[in-house]
């Protein structure tokens, strides 16, 4: 059983500009209209003047326990073994969209034809890419640095084996992230980063 | 589950030798009803991206050459683009990632791009009609010769803007010899910050501020975090926060990313930055948190300006801008207690404003007063790196190239250039029409009154490269003189209402089909000059040139092709990089494509004498004629919105300006599908089929007018309109609404979907520089 | 300050084919469970009634599964021919899909058998009721004859009848609840889609779409007797008054749920989403059991109690049947990421 990959986010550093969005469906031949394998939003609340306006980015999180591979019918979402990344076989799905409902983060994608596609954490290239590949390895090795991560303009975003995403963070983040199925580590906000009456 | 995964691989294999083998012979072996049947695996091992061969360059969406790594395949074709790491402007420094934002993925789609201008076009009976390159160069060389007969060649403007070569002004200047010359910096970008920098003794550095080593950041009308000029901006703001847990302040009307960062918002009312610099600075030395050291000894006309603050309290400036008065003070304090290491950041929120001239210099002589003056984490004296004058440094044997005692074969250093502009005076200092603008004191043109100077015939022809005019200020007017001109010559990739109504129009190759090679000062090194370089990545596209081809030759046809002695375009890019020792070749391979060249230290006006910074502006003599003829003071003072420009009132009760946005970048990148995607996926508005800009408007103003998000509305001042998608927001503040320029009528954006906003404009400008007022009073309608 | 944002994911991942299709298993399924009633109380007594039902009941639920399957074909989005893979690509039993996939087949074909072994060879007739025996018999090239002997063959009797009869009803069942599993299996995702509320919800909705379709064909085409109709109409009535129950307690838990289960009741309560409801409700509860309320008032001899009416009431119960799927799949929603 190899290392388990997954991301990290830090919205601490996101500046809402969408270049991992852009720089995904560039590095997997994907059309500018198609829908994103990572999608940036800015979740915004308040009234003027008190207003918040925090952009996350959200890609399929590869769950620890990943609700699309129980209730695909033909199996064609597994997670691998060697890295626990979460890959769907583009051979056998039906494009039944059940995934789709099952995804809290709303990674699949089925415009490629009909068929579910999604994030495969950039171990190979285009729709399905990442089916039955070697074991993903690190950028040293010789593995890809994932595309999100490789644009990503403010850093907010790594991606890694668990263990070494687990020394970037704030053990507040590694402490929530241990607690939830997600793959993911996402860092807790400054406490003074949103704009407000400012404190002397 | 992953246990299942097991079996479910083990029944697929059977099911290739097995049921597979079997189906697939019932069908007669059709490979698409295999497929469709899901029968076998179809090979996705193959990673085009990863195994395609590197190349460089640096980019040019937004002309601040962030460095790129760009992956090509054997036939040419781009599949992969990404930064290059430790880039001065697209990373944040040494040993960190080099990326691209956005627009620089953009070139990517641009390079094959199958809506780009294709190949040269010229206009016959009335027509564009495509021609090929000799019959184009042949057909301009003619009109230009016809030009110069029938109205002079001083009456042919030089608006070239974003070219990725030099020599046009040494072709529109020196040899074909027109004064007339419109650029992008003063005249529509921040007139109003670069020359009152360079007046006050800073230059034009009042933009980028020495983020990574400061501990207090005022964006002040300003939001790099999505409005970057090179993405070093971004990063070196993050850094200074996680590193130096800096404060971060935003000056907005607007709530930003750059305000979603920031220790404090303050969202000002439109126009009145002016006074809450003066209150700051009334703070500052009512409570004596000056560098009295600074200011004693290196400044000039500090009395004035304590005059001009003595009762500009926080209390006076909180009526004006509607923010709190504590807040002003708490600010100013810290402010002053953090200095020398912070920094302030102005560009064009501040200057494009009608009363921008005194915003701006009210804002800079803060800088001054804490004694920033190029100290690390302030007001940083950036320096460039100085390319040699290819013109006087190249080494040439003159053989075939010019005539008589040119030939030979001695080798020759430098080119014998004319000086055919000599002695011309641009229109607008030359003739009476335009003596009552006091900016022909301080620049040679402005860009509202072109269209008035095409009615007088003192411009009559125009050449424009890499630029988009129409989204920089009376739009209508400009519409109209195009049509008027007797020659327009372009440049540019797209088609936009500009090439659309030229003579003649040369398809221009973009950036990573060029040899290019970049500087710039501000950058992530604070202390080193730098340069990045690039071999063209890829063939020119269609049937395009690289515009220094297209400029040689023009120049050929012109008969100035003795001028232009090099071989290519990398020869003379070699040249350039004479000064630093360098090659293109040398530059552009490796693992990186930039070099640091040189270092400089801070406080670098120790070396020469004189004050280091003047806050009052009495003893520069172009800047007294005109500020006497505007009315206005030499000092920093005070200015209300509506001095120069428009004031609101019932029939127009709105402030409308136009903003930036991080997917297009001046006016050449809205006509690219991904960046327009991406732009209506920010305002969540993509499952629209509109893709021109939107109007931010905060619900109070909506409701009043029954507008919702998605509705399309009209924008109207006294001058015109036009139509647009209303985006409903609280993150604008009441009474303000905000569109992002470049689309609309005569854009890039090939449907012209959204407004051109500067159809709402006319004439308003700051009267010294004549940088374009975009703050205009609207009204919206169109709502249920 | 505030204090947290949400961040909704996408919505509608199914069209009007799934909404089709599970309306056409709950009918499906309830029609074949009144068969199976008719056909133990036929046992019983002496009704010709009761075969007659039984016959369409059969028959009718095998019409429905046949389109059923066909528009659960339809909505998927991948190649057309990969779906019939299904035998050999379906093998994850966690999955309601594949597993109610097996479900539907296996009930397709006890139907299929049924309604043959009702309705050909020494059980033929010639009343509308034999229609499967009549629609064969047009074919021709000696079909009917074929099926006729293979229906005789076949046809069980004794404990093998009973363990028939059983397997029927228990399958028909797992059909109705199945297609309320696979929504509920995602329930802790969409607050809609209830773990306990949903399996009863369309059971009853199921069941009582199945006795409306049933009885008003048979009544229809067999002129069934008028007690008949009755006490299967008073039945349906009170499967009714049972979904009505379930339904509403459904759309009490949204009003106390999470952030998703109050979107929910919004999109409920407004716009199209409201329309469907009150549609569905009408329909689906309301009218009928006012008209059948009317009826037992005004007595046999009145207007109301006319076969029209009946047969307007039992098509606003099928009605409102497929309105429920329609909502359910419509108005669904995802829970939201809590963004702090």
């Amino acid at each position: 059983m190899g290392e388990q990959w997954g991301f990290y986010f830090d919205s601490d550093k996101c500046i809402g500009c969408h270049a991992c969005s852009v720089s995904c469906k560039q590095r997997h031949g994907r059309d500018p209209e198609q829908d994103e394998w990572r999608t940036v939003t800015n979740v915004t609340t308040g009234e003027f003047p008190d207003v918040s306006s925090l952009p996350v980015s959200m890609s399929c999180m590869h769950c620890s326990d990943a609700p699309c591979e129980k209730v695909c019918p033909c199996n064609s979402i597994q997670k691998r073994e060697e890295d626990g990344i979460v890959v769907v076989d583009r051979d056998s799905c039906i494009g039944c969209h059940y995934c789709g409902w099952a995804c809290p983060y709303g990674a699949p994608t089925y415009d490629d034809g009909g068929i579910m596609s999604k994030c495969n954490l950039c171990i190979g290239e285009g729709p399905g890419g990442g089916h039955e590949m070697p074991p993903r390895e690190e950028q040293e090795d010789g593995g890809a640095q994932p595309a999100c991560v490789d644009n990503c303009v403010g850093g907010a975003i790594q991606a890694g084996p668990v263990s070494e995403l687990k020394e970037q963070a704030t053990t507040e983040a590694v402490e929530r992230f241990e607690q939830e199925p997600a793959n993911v580590i996402v860092e807790a906000n400054r406490d003074d980063t949103t704009a407000f009456p400012y404190e002397a | 589950m992953s246990s299942d995964a097991g079996d479910g691989l083990t029944r697929r294999t059977l099911l290739k030798t097995g049921a597979g083998a079997a189906t697939m012979a019932a069908l007669g072996g059709c490979a698409d009803t295999a497929r469709q049947l899901g029968i076998g695996q179809t090979d996705r091992s193959a990673t085009p991206v990863a195994d395609a061969n590197v190349a460089y360059g640096n980019c040019w969406m937004c002309c601040h050459n962030c460095a790129q790594e760009v992956k090509v395949t054997d036939d040419g074709t781009v599949v992969g683009i990404t930064g290059v790491d430790g880039n001065p402007r697209g990373s944040a420094g040494p040993g960190t990632e080099g990326t691209l934002c956005p627009k620089g993925l953009g070139q990517l789609d641009k390079t094959h791009d199958p809506e780009r201008i294709k190949q040269p076009y010229i206009r016959v009976d009335g027509e564009l009609q495509e021609a090929t390159w000799d019959e184009a160069f042949e057909y301009t060389a003619e009109r230009l010769r016809e030009f110069d007969d029938e109205h002079g060649a001083e009456t042919f403007l030089d608006a070239g803007s974003w070219a990725e070569t030099p020599i046009f002004r040494t072709i529109w200047r020196d040899l074909y010899g027109t004064p007339e010359r419109i650029g992008r910096g003063i005249h529509v970008c921040a007139g109003p910050t670069f020359v009152n920098g360079g007046m006050m003794g800073i230059g034009s550095n009042a933009r980028v501020p020495d983020y990574q080593n400061s501990e207090y950041l005022i964006m002040w009308g300003r939001n790099p975090l999505e409005a970057f000029a090179g993405q070093f901006e971004a990063k070196g703001i993050l850094k200074a926060i996680e590193e130096n847990d800096a404060t971060l302040v935003t000056i907005d009307p607007q709530y930003t990313e750059t305000a979603e960062k920031s220790d404090a918002w303050l969202p000002i009312e439109p126009r009145t930055d002016g006074a809450l610099a003066l209150a700051m600075a009334n703070v500052i030395i009512d409570e004596e948190r000056y560098d009295a050291d600074f200011v004693e000894n290196h400044t000039y006309g500090f009395e004035a300006y304590r005059e001009a603050v003595a009762d500009t309290t926080p209390e006076w400036a909180a009526e004006i801008t509607g923010l709190d008065a504590e807040t002003i003070r708490v600010i100013a304090r810290d402010f002053a207690e953090a200095a020398p290491q912070a920094g302030i950041s102005v560009w064009s929120g501040t200057a494009q404003s009608g009363n921008g001239w005194k915003a701006t210099q009210n804002i800079i002589a803060l800088n001054g007063l804490v004694g920033n003056i190029d100290r690390p984490g302030g007001l940083r004296l950036w320096k460039s790196t100085p390319m040699a004058d290819p013109f006087e440094v190249c080494e040439w044997t003159p053989e075939g190239k010019g005539s008589g005692a040119a030939r030979g074969t001695e080798t020759t250093i430098g080119v014998d250039l004319p000086n055919n502009a000599e002695g011309k005076t641009p229109a607008f200092r030359k003739y009476d029409e335009y003596s009552d603008y006091p900016a022909r004191h301080i620049t040679g043109i402005a860009h509202n009154l072109v269209p008035e100077m095409v009615e007088n015939g003192h411009i009559n022809g125009m050449y424009c490269h890499h630029d988009m005019p129409l989204k920089d200020g009376n739009a209508e007017a400009w519409l109209t003189a195009l049509d008027e001109m007797d020659l327009v010559i372009a440049v540019d990739a797209y088609w936009n209402g500009v090439t659309r109504n030229a003579d003649v129009v040369f398809a221009d190759a973009t950036q990573l089909e060029k040899d290019t090679v970049g500087t710039g000062s501000w950058s992530s090194y604070s202390e080193a000059q730098w340069v990045v370089g690039g071999k063209a990545a890829v063939e020119p596209q269609f049937n395009t040139k690289p515009d220094y081809e297209i400029l040689t030759g023009l120049a050929e046809a012109m008969g100035w092709g003795e001028y232009f002695p090099w071989e290519d375009h990398e020869a003379f890019i070699d040249d350039q990089l004479q000064s630093v020792d360098l090659t293109l070749e040398e530059l552009s391979t490796g693992e990186k494509n930039y070099a640091i060249v040189g270092e400089y230290g801070y406080e670098q006006w120790r070396e020469s004498d004189g004050p280091a910074f003047r806050f009052d502006l009495d003893q520069v003599p172009s800047f007294t004629a005109a500020a006497e003829e505007a009315g206005m003071d030499t000092a920093p003072s005070w200015q209300p919105p509506g001095t120069y420009g428009d004031s609101l009132d019932e029939t127009y009760p709105l402030e409308f300006y136009d903003v930036r946005s991080v997917y297009f970048s001046h006016g050449s990148d809205q006509g690219i599908d991904r960046l327009l995607e991406q732009f209506a996926r920010k305002n969540d508005l993509h499952d629209e089929e509109y893709r021109g800009n939107y109007l931010h408007i905060n619900p109070v103003d909506a409701e009043a007018r029954g507008i919702e998000t998605g509705d399309m509305v009209t924008v109207e001042s006294k001058t015109g309109g036009g139509e647009l998608m209303a985006h409903v927001t609280e993150l604008i503040k009441p009474g303000v609404v905000t569109s992002e320029y470049g689309f609309g009528e005569g854009s890039t954006q090939q449907d012209y979907e959204g407004l051109n906003t500067m159809k709402l404009h006319e004439t308003q400008m700051d009267p010294i520089t004549g940088q374009v007022d975009r703050h205009i009073a609207v009204d919206v309608t169109g709502g249920e | 300050m505030a204090s947290f944002g949400l961040w909704w994911g996408g919505v509608g991942h199914w069209d009007v084919f799934v909404a089709i299709y599970l309306f056409l298993g709950g009918i499906s399924g309830g029609s074949f469970l009144v068969a199976s009633i008719a056909e133990w109380f036929g046992e019983r007594r002496q009704q010709a009634g009761y075969a007659h039902i039984s016959r369409w009941g059969w028959t009718l639920s095998f019409g429905t599964i046949v389109v059923g399957s066909w528009t659960l074909l339809a909505h998927l989005s991948g190649p057309f021919l990969r779906a019939f893979m299904f035998p050999v690509k379906f093998t994850n039993w966690t999955s309601w899909m594949a597993i109610g996939t097996w479900v539907v087949v296996t009930f397709s074909l006890v139907v299929m058998a049924r309604m043959i072994w009702a309705t050909f060879g020494t059980a033929a007739v010639d009343d509308p009721s034999g229609l499967p025996r009549h629609l064969v018999e047009r074919v021709g090239f000696g079909l009917t004859d074929l099926v006729d002997r293979g229906a005789d063959l076949t046809r069980p009797t004794g404990p093998l009848r009973r363990l028939v009869q059983v397997t029927g009803v228990g399958l028909a069942v797992m059909l109705v609840i199945y297609t309320a599993l696979l929504l509920s299996a995602v329930g802790w995702l969409v607050p809609l889609w209830n773990q306990t509320l949903l399996p009863p919800l369309f059971v009853a909705s199921g069941f009582s779409a199945g006795i409306a379709l049933v009885i008003a064909v048979t009544a229809w085409q067999n002129d069934l007797d008028g007690g008949l109709v009755h006490r299967f109409g008073l039945l349906d009535d009170a499967v009714i008054v049972v979904e009505g129950v379930v339904l509403a307690t459904l759309l009490y838990t949204l009003t106390t749920g999470g952030a998703a289960a109050a979107r929910t009741v919004d999109g409920l309560t407004s716009g199209s989403g409201l329309l469907l409801l009150v549609g569905m409700v009408s329909a689906g509860l309301l009218l009928p059991l006012a008209i059948s309320a009317a009826q037992e008032l005004l007595g046999s001899d009145s207007l109301l109690a006319s076969r029209q009416v009946t047969t307007a009431k039992f098509g606003l119960v099928i009605a409102g049947s497929f309105l429920l799927r329609v909502l359910l799949i419509f108005t669904a929603l995802q829970q939201p990421i809590i963004v702090t």
